[in-house]
């Protein structure tokens, strides 16, 4: 009686706080298309090949377009593999280097998106900070606004608005504003 | 008479030096103010405070040709290395030292190896932006030798057993790469009944002061270009409890191929010294290569 009780507070108190999360449908899902990174800390064409070869290595990577004058660098996925968007900022990182800029392009298919309902796109669990509810459509480009993810300089004009979400601890959460390009 | 001669010698030396630091000066200041071109901060005579790429290894070849007025006869060292990058902040190398000394101290036809140098670099502090970048990083040295040991001058980067610690601070600003270390040496015995001389300073603070230019290409289109760099270097070491040291002057340039391969031209002159030394001027010519993703 007593393990039962215990058991549906348990059901009742993690549906109540529980973020709502988006289910996804099996085909035509709402996916990543691209990452546009730039990178910070080099100018030398040795440096970004250092960058350009730790991305290149990922699994799930199938391209990496290297900008080597601005540093930019898009890169594509091969199909049904495992995005993982943390491993390219840590491919970044071990190269050297820091992620001065990180922007995914998302092709959404009319998903409805708003503070406090985290997003999963293709495995990446995304929170909206500060954002009006809003239907999106097409494709629209996140940019992450976390620590690691974004200069500092940058970082400075979102701080009020990154509320950090703890409650899924041990997976990654990206924080992202909707850009307008 | 004599004294008059080292007198004029030394205040002819002073003037020189002064020159050379006042074009240097001038040099970096007209770096500082240029936007056409890029820094580098791949230095020939000295590393900077960044790192390798971690898990790549680098080869690196270097052929030292000096002499000096102590020592005229041409003095050849070789120095082969191989460098870890152990991770994003640490990075190890492993050099061995042959020369074509032979024991007795005279420059000859014996080649042979005479010790081998441990290195570890550790970058714990960097602040990166777009194009510029702040780091600091500490660095160590150990190192045998077995060499007969007949100069003043404290190097253990082929010519004394010992071990070094020291920082780097590296500045990459407006597309221009300044960097500046300091260490503290200390000389030991040389191995095969070498030992130190005594009376003579066995404990050296090395500075360095460079500065890097990349020349070409003027716009980076991809990673097979050739680039092109510029870089001068001021060195320096004082033999603590004396009122010994010197300055040389380091300038090179570098070609760097498809992004992963470099080649190095340095020439290193003295400009200042009071202390004993045997082959201080002279050329370098480096060859590197890096493999990314090997360990």
């Amino acid at each position: 009686m007593k393990n039962i009780f215990i058991a549906l507070l348990a059901i009742i108190g993690i549906t109540i706080f529980h973020p709502v999360v988006r289910a996804q449908s099996n085909t035509e899902n709402t996916g990543i298309s691209r990452v546009s990174l730039t990178a910070s800390g080099l100018t030398c064409s040795m440096c970004s090949k250092a960058i350009f070869k730790s991305l290149s290595k990922i699994q799930a990577v199938d391209k990496v377009d290297a900008d080597v004058q601005n540093s930019i660098f898009l890169i594509t996925f091969k199909k049904d593999n495992r995005i993982v968007l943390e491993e390219l900022r840590k491919a970044v990182q071990d190269a050297g280097f820091s992620v001065a800029s990180f922007r995914v392009d998302v092709l959404f298919k009319d998903e409805e998106i708003a503070t406090g309902i985290d997003l999963m796109v293709s495995g990446n669990r995304f929170s909206f900070p500060n954002i009006q509810k809003q239907k999106v459509s097409g494709l629209k480009t996140l940019q992450i606004i976390d620590k690691g993810y974004l200069s500092d300089k940058d970082r400075a004009k979102y701080n009020s608005q990154v509320t950090g979400n703890t409650f899924h601890a041990a997976e990654v959460i990206y924080h992202v504003v909707l850009t307008q390009s | 008479m004599v004294n008059s001669y080292f007198t004029q010698r030394h205040i002819i030396r002073h003037n020189f030096l002064l020159r050379c630091l006042s074009i240097f000066s001038i040099v970096l200041v007209v770096c500082l103010f240029s936007r056409q071109a890029s820094g580098q901060e791949l230095f020939v005579y000295t590393e900077p405070a960044s790192n390798m790429p971690a898990k790549s290894i680098g080869i690196r070849a270097s052929n030292w040709f000096m002499n000096g007025p102590g020592d005229p006869s041409l003095n050849y060292r070789f120095i082969p290395e191989v460098m870890w990058g152990a991770n994003k902040n640490l990075m190890l190398h492993t050099e061995g030292f042959f020369s074509n000394t032979n024991q007795s101290g005279k420059t000859g036809q014996s080649f042979h190896g005479e010790g081998l140098g441990l290195y570890g670099k550790y970058r714990f502090y960097t602040s990166d932006q777009v194009y510029r970048h702040f780091r600091l990083a500490g660095f160590g040295r150990i190192s045998t030798n077995n060499s007969r040991i007949q100069q003043e001058q404290i190097d253990i980067n082929g010519y004394n057993a010992g071990y070094q610690f020291g920082m780097i601070a590296t500045q990459l600003l407006h597309k221009q790469a300044i960097s500046s270390s300091i260490s503290f040496v200390q000389a030991l015995d040389n191995g095969n009944k070498h030992p130190f001389p005594s009376g003579s300073p066995d404990k050296a603070i090395q500075a360095s002061l460079s500065t890097g230019r990349l020349l070409l290409p003027r716009n980076y289109t991809g990673y097979n270009q050739t680039n092109f760099n510029v870089m001068l270097e001021l060195l320096g070491e004082h033999l603590v409890s004396s009122n010994k040291a010197y300055l040389d002057i380091a300038p090179a340039i570098q070609f760097i191929f498809n992004s992963q391969t470099r080649l190095d031209f340095g020439y290193r002159r003295e400009l200042y010294s009071n202390m004993t030394r045997m082959s201080q001027n002279g050329f370098m010519i480096r060859i590197e290569h890096l493999l990314f993703n090997v360990l």
